[in-house]
């Protein structure tokens, strides 16, 4: 029926355009709440879901009683839904569409032997098939599932196309058909159902406690740790909230990993807001890896094994992104190129060193980070390169005696000061031999290290030659101690 | 650790549990504050790879600067060592140093503060304080703002790089010696006097061969130390028991 048809036979219709954005957001977030059920929840767009309950129905009393909860529970949430659970996911989606359901929208439950008469009634738009082929189809009298059950195939695979035929297959489980997951499935994960729905932070966290416990239990039993966590809490009315937390080191420490959690749950830009509170939580490892041995002391022996450095930096960098992310922990990489402000880059700890862009094209050779030499001063020159850098460098003013003289005058920071000593120049260019590297306007710098009337100690440094296209200019790049 | 006469004017091992802050004496002399904190936590260090927190507050970073590992090892800092954690506000900065100070074996924290300062400074500083003490591990205030930070430090410090070489030197012609060395007035001290120190941080080993490229980082210390104190002690610094009220002048009586 067209809108002006509608409105002409209910004048007070009240209009709103079709948001197919935020259909999509919201099936997403029923997905999500899903997740209760199975970890494989896949979509079935516009407007269905497709759950793999394979050796998950048990865990909710059979396949009837999963059924009923999630009807019930979906209901709740002021939600109306068909549901069917078949042995194939062709099945499936014919029969929570097209199949019979009582009041509630819960569809039948089809065992394998069954498969065949249960879609032999439902139309044919039920194969997932494109409009022109279902159009196509029943004009030539062949309207139910059944009609082309009784067929020969081959005549139909050729007018109606291979599709038809596979589609008819995948429906009744002679060709495999898998369902695409939203997320990837977790190595590891445990979930906690609770019967009592919970609110406060304190009793959030406790889950997530023996979560933890559990989660570490099956970890240690593989060998293996958690490098990141998702912690998801589903809440009465179907909103679920996921909290994430990574770790540097495979970690099966039950209560390491609960301090992570704890942490982040403390330190949510948006706290959990528990409503009517929270009925299930989930805790799964999405990325884990093999723990390395520990040394452990002999029996007897009563003292801690000393806590080594590198195991310090790791556990203080998961809590301190566990507080403030991840990519504002950060560690000094060096890397082997001379220019100075790739030659050291501040990383998120855990990330690749990334190849600096000017001196080696990417993929040609590895960053050597570990091989990069320091620019450790000789006795008597003091420090070659600055302890505090700018980013970018900042542009000052130079007055000298000749143009490419040393510096004699400044004037940075609305602040005009004279040199009281100047060193160098130091000429750093370009790296010329990769071809796109020289992407500034000029190829050479030439660097000063002076001290100014107050005492100042600064790095500045000349872009461009005298002569060139364009005049030179000067900035600072950094402070010296 | 390697006593020197002003690791001793602060008390020594004892400057380990505590939290002093630094100020940079003038506009511009950031890295010079940075520095005299790293070169006072590998004096007072216990191991020689136990790493370093430096929390950043991003203000404080766009106007001093980031950290550079090069530069770190100019003064004798391994930078694997360091670890940064970039944050923004007073009480972010702060909480991670406290983070920081809740792990043992540190070789300490360093905290840029950005100029403006949360209301209740002294009570989140004796919270630093006392998890300092806790942990052996010291932790330095950097804080370029007009007003020093109101905190229950051990130590106050107003640092510049030092100067007594240019002096000597001032024509450009000639070379200026660049070698690390800070001139630092100690404005609070709960451990001794106070007083102006002129100290360089100088390699223990002196770097034989003329190579700038070296992959051993060398071990620094403080040397040539020159103090010069007050005339007068401050009132807090008077011992007890020793102030006797004089009428001046004394003829007149």
């Amino acid at each position: 029926m067209a809108l002006a048809q509608a409105q002409a036979m209910q004048p007070d219709l009240v209009a709103h355009p079709h948001d197919a954005a935020a259909d999509a957001r919201l099936l997403e977030a029923i997905a999500d709440w899903a997740d209760r059920y199975t970890p494989l929840v896949g979509r079935t767009p516009p407007d269905g879901l497709m759950l793999d309950i394979t050796g998950a129905a048990h865990l909710h009393g059979g396949e009837a009683a999963l059924q009923a909860d999630l009807a019930a529970r979906i209901e709740a949430q002021g939600f109306s839904a068909r549901t069917a659970i078949a042995p194939t996911p062709g099945a499936a989606f014919a029969l929570a569409r097209y199949g019979p359901a009582d009041r509630r929208g819960l569809g039948p439950i089809i065992a394998p032997d069954g498969l065949r008469d249960s879609l032999a009634p439902l139309p044919i738009a039920g194969l997932r098939l494109d409009p022109a082929t279902v159009a196509g189809l029943r004009r030539s009298g062949l309207k139910a599932i059944g009609d082309l059950l009784t067929r020969p195939r081959a005549p139909l695979a050729a007018r109606f196309g291979a599709m038809l035929t596979h589609r008819l297959d995948q429906a009744l489980g002679i060709d495999g058909e898998s369902i695409s997951p939203r997320r990837p499935i977790p190595p590891a994960e445990v979930s906690l159902p609770l019967v009592e729905p919970i609110v406060r932070e304190e009793d959030v966290s406790d889950a997530a406690r023996r979560l933890c416990v559990s989660l570490c239990a099956l970890l240690i039993e593989r060998g293996e740790g958690a490098r990141h966590l998702v912690l998801s809490v589903s809440r009465v009315d179907g909103v679920v909230r996921r909290v994430e937390v990574g770790a540097a080191e495979p970690c099966a420490d039950a209560k390491a990993l609960h301090g992570l959690l704890a942490l982040r749950l403390g330190s949510l830009e948006d706290p959990l807001e528990a409503g009517y509170g929270f009925d299930f939580v989930r805790l799964a490892a999405t990325v884990t890896g093999p723990r390395v041995a520990e040394a452990v002391d002999l029996p007897g022996a009563g003292t801690a094994p000393p806590d080594d450095a590198a195991r310090l930096v790791s556990r203080l960098a998961d809590r301190l992104a566990a507080r403030f992310g991840r990519e504002q922990v950060l560690t000094v990489a060096m890397t082997d190129t001379h220019l100075p402000e790739q030659a050291d880059v501040l990383v998120a700890r855990g990330d690749k060193v990334l190849v600096a862009r000017g001196d080696s094209p990417a993929g040609s050779r590895p960053p050597r980070a570990q091989l990069a030499p320091f620019q450790v001063a000789f006795e008597g020159a003091g420090p070659l390169r600055p302890l505090r850098l700018f980013e970018p460098p900042e542009p000052v003013e130079i007055m000298a005696s000749v143009p490419d003289g040393p510096p004699l005058r400044l004037r940075w920071r609305r602040q005009s000061l004279g040199i009281a000593a100047a060193e160098g120049p130091e000429r750093i260019a370009a790296a010329w031999w990769v071809a796109g590297a020289q992407k500034g306007p000029s190829d050479a710098r030439d660097y000063y290290r002076v001290v100014d009337e107050t005492g100042r100690r600064l790095w500045i440094f000349r872009d461009g030659l005298f002569g060139g296209a364009k005049p030179p200019r000067w900035y600072v790049h950094g402070l010296f101690a | 650790m390697t006593t020197t006469p002003l690791l001793t004017a602060i008390g020594g091992e004892k400057a380990r549990q505590r939290l002093h802050a630094l100020h940079p004496a003038h506009p511009g002399q950031e890295a010079a504050t940075a520095g005299f904190a790293i070169a006072l936590a590998l004096s007072l260090q216990r191991a020689r790879d136990a790493p370093l927190l430096w929390v950043q507050d991003r203000q404080a970073t766009a106007e001093a600067g980031r950290p550079y590992g090069h530069g770190l090892a100019a003064l004798g800092f391994d930078p694997a060592r360091l670890v940064v954690v970039a944050v923004k506000g007073a009480m972010n900065a702060l909480a991670a140093a406290e983070m920081g100070l809740e792990e043992a074996g540190l070789a300490g924290v360093l905290v840029d503060l950005p100029p403006r300062l949360p209301s209740d400074m002294l009570r989140l500083g004796k919270r630093l304080s006392l998890r300092a003490q806790a942990r052996e591990t010291p932790c330095f205030l950097l804080h370029a703002g007009r007003e020093p930070v109101e905190a229950p430090v051990a130590t106050r410090w107003s640092v510049q790089s030092g100067r007594r070489q240019q002096a000597a030197g001032s024509r450009i012609s000639q070379l200026p010696d660049l070698r690390t060395a800070f001139d630092l007035t100690l404005t609070k001290n709960r451990f001794g006097g106070l007083g102006r120190f002129s100290v360089a941080w100088r390699p223990v080993a002196s770097i034989a061969s003329p190579n700038e490229f070296n992959h051993a980082i060398p071990e620094f210390v403080f040397s040539d130390t020159t103090l010069s104190e007050p005339v007068a002690a401050s009132a807090a610094n008077r011992s007890a028991g020793t102030g006797a009220v004089l009428p001046w002048p004394a003829a007149a009586a």
